[in-house]
């Protein structure tokens, strides 16, 4: 096989192995940014860090925690270069949820509205939990936390949800992360 | 365990899988009313935060590592395309009429997406038509009728908007090509199918609808519409 065939196999190999996780890749850096144009690039810059980095990746039923590391730093990096203008709640939730798409059931664009507002560090851990079946271990390991403090985020951001959609906003007096 | 423990492990991990937490459950009527509680609560969750991912986002990540791989190819690569360039150009050869390439990507494409060209009476999602068009920089101003499909979809490494609105005889495919000038209309013909690709500023729209469709009226009214965006 010449270098050509190689680096087409190699390509094939990599969009196979990340065409499964591109729509989980998109809603962890929607959820983490809030801004549909920077998860949108957090996405591509990803992709092309995972790409130059392809040959790192030893275990590739490893690929989705690798895939989300990548992309959390990516994001980062992204935020500090531009940080999105401030916007107010309502606005954000407004304009979020028209890309997210209104749902019939108004209870899910309730907790849409709610997940928004709550705190980055109460969202990201409910996010990789619920929505990528992470363990509390795993999402300890993936933020640089210790378990018990994953723990205490994700009660609390529950807890916050469940007041948000009783009462029609978020408890607001638990505040603060573990 | 006690109440408060379970409720407390519960609260963060409904699947919590421990055998105490379990047996804790099995026991305890109120925390088994709490933990079912949760676990409707996070089916709520799963269902807000799995939305459905805009259409742009699901392009081939291929345009990403491919316009990666372009940047790694040797300069001498870049070299050769310029001098192929200037001779090409010193030699006088000039097409007036697009690449050849351009009317056999448009008319290949008519065998994509076979489900665009059932006729419909439902308008696309103005979020969706909204996303498609901004991904392509491109905007609308005015009324084409009905546009029941809207898909970014490339043609020769562009993503373009590919919109479907209705014509006389049937669904009429529309491609916003931004990056692809032409200087005069261009007829195309394929089997079945008859179109036109019309220059529009420095990029060109193709038209293409059943035979016997009047396409010129509604390349007039289409190339109208379409402003790109800077």
């Amino acid at each position: 096989m010449n270098k050509t065939e190689n680096e087409l196999a190699r390509r094939r190999r990599f969009e196979a192995l990340t065409r499964a996780h591109r729509d989980d890749l998109y809603r962890y850096a929607f959820w983490l940014a809030r801004d549909h144009a920077i998860a949108d690039d957090a996405v591509q810059e990803c992709l092309l860090r995972a790409w130059k980095a392809f040959e790192s990746l030893e275990d590739e039923s490893r690929a989705k925690p690798w895939l989300m590391t990548i992309l959390r730093r990516e994001h980062a990096r992204l935020y500090e270069r531009k940080r999105p203008d401030m916007v107010a709640m309502q606005d954000l939730s407004q304009r979020e949820n028209a890309i997210l798409g209104s749902q019939p059931d108004t209870d899910i664009d309730d907790l849409r509205v709610a997940i928004l507002q709550l705190d980055d560090s109460y969202r990201e851990p409910l996010v990789l939990q619920v929505l990528m079946g992470f363990s509390t271990e795993q999402i300890a390991e993936h933020m640089g936390i210790k378990q018990n403090a994953v723990l205490t985020r994700l009660f609390r951001a529950r807890k916050q949800l469940k007041s948000a959609l009783e009462s029609g906003h978020p408890d607001d007096d638990e505040g603060g992360a573990a | 365990m006690n109440c408060l423990e379970y409720r407390q492990i519960c609260g963060a991990d409904p699947g919590h899988g421990a055998t105490d937490f379990r047996d804790h459950e099995t026991e305890c009527k109120d925390c088994r009313a709490f933990a079912r509680e949760m676990r409707v609560l996070d089916q709520r969750i799963r269902e807000a935060l799995a939305f459905d991912v805009p259409i742009t986002v699901r392009r081939p990540q291929a345009a990403a590592v491919q316009s990666e791989v372009r940047r790694w190819r040797p300069a001498r690569l870049g070299i050769a395309a310029s001098l192929f360039a200037a001779i090409g150009l010193s030699v006088g050869v000039w097409l007036s009429a697009p690449p050849p390439a351009l009317a056999d990507a448009v008319t290949g494409h008519l065998k994509h997406e076979r489900k665009a060209w059932q006729p419909s009476d439902n308008p696309v999602a103005a979020e969706v038509l909204d996303a498609v068009l901004q991904h392509a920089d491109v905007q609308m101003k005015g009324n084409v009728g009905l546009i029941s499909y809207a898909r970014t979809c490339s043609i020769r490494g562009n993503d373009v908007p590919h919109l479907m609105i209705q014509g006389e005889r049937g669904p009429v495919m529309v491609l916003i090509m931004r990056n692809e000038k032409v200087d005069e209309a261009v007829p195309l013909r394929a089997k079945g199918y008859e179109g036109l690709i019309v220059p529009v500023g420095e990029g060109s729209i193709a038209i293409v609808g059943r035979e016997g469709e009047a396409i010129a009226p509604l390349s007039d009214k289409i190339s109208q519409t379409v402003y790109w965006r800077f």
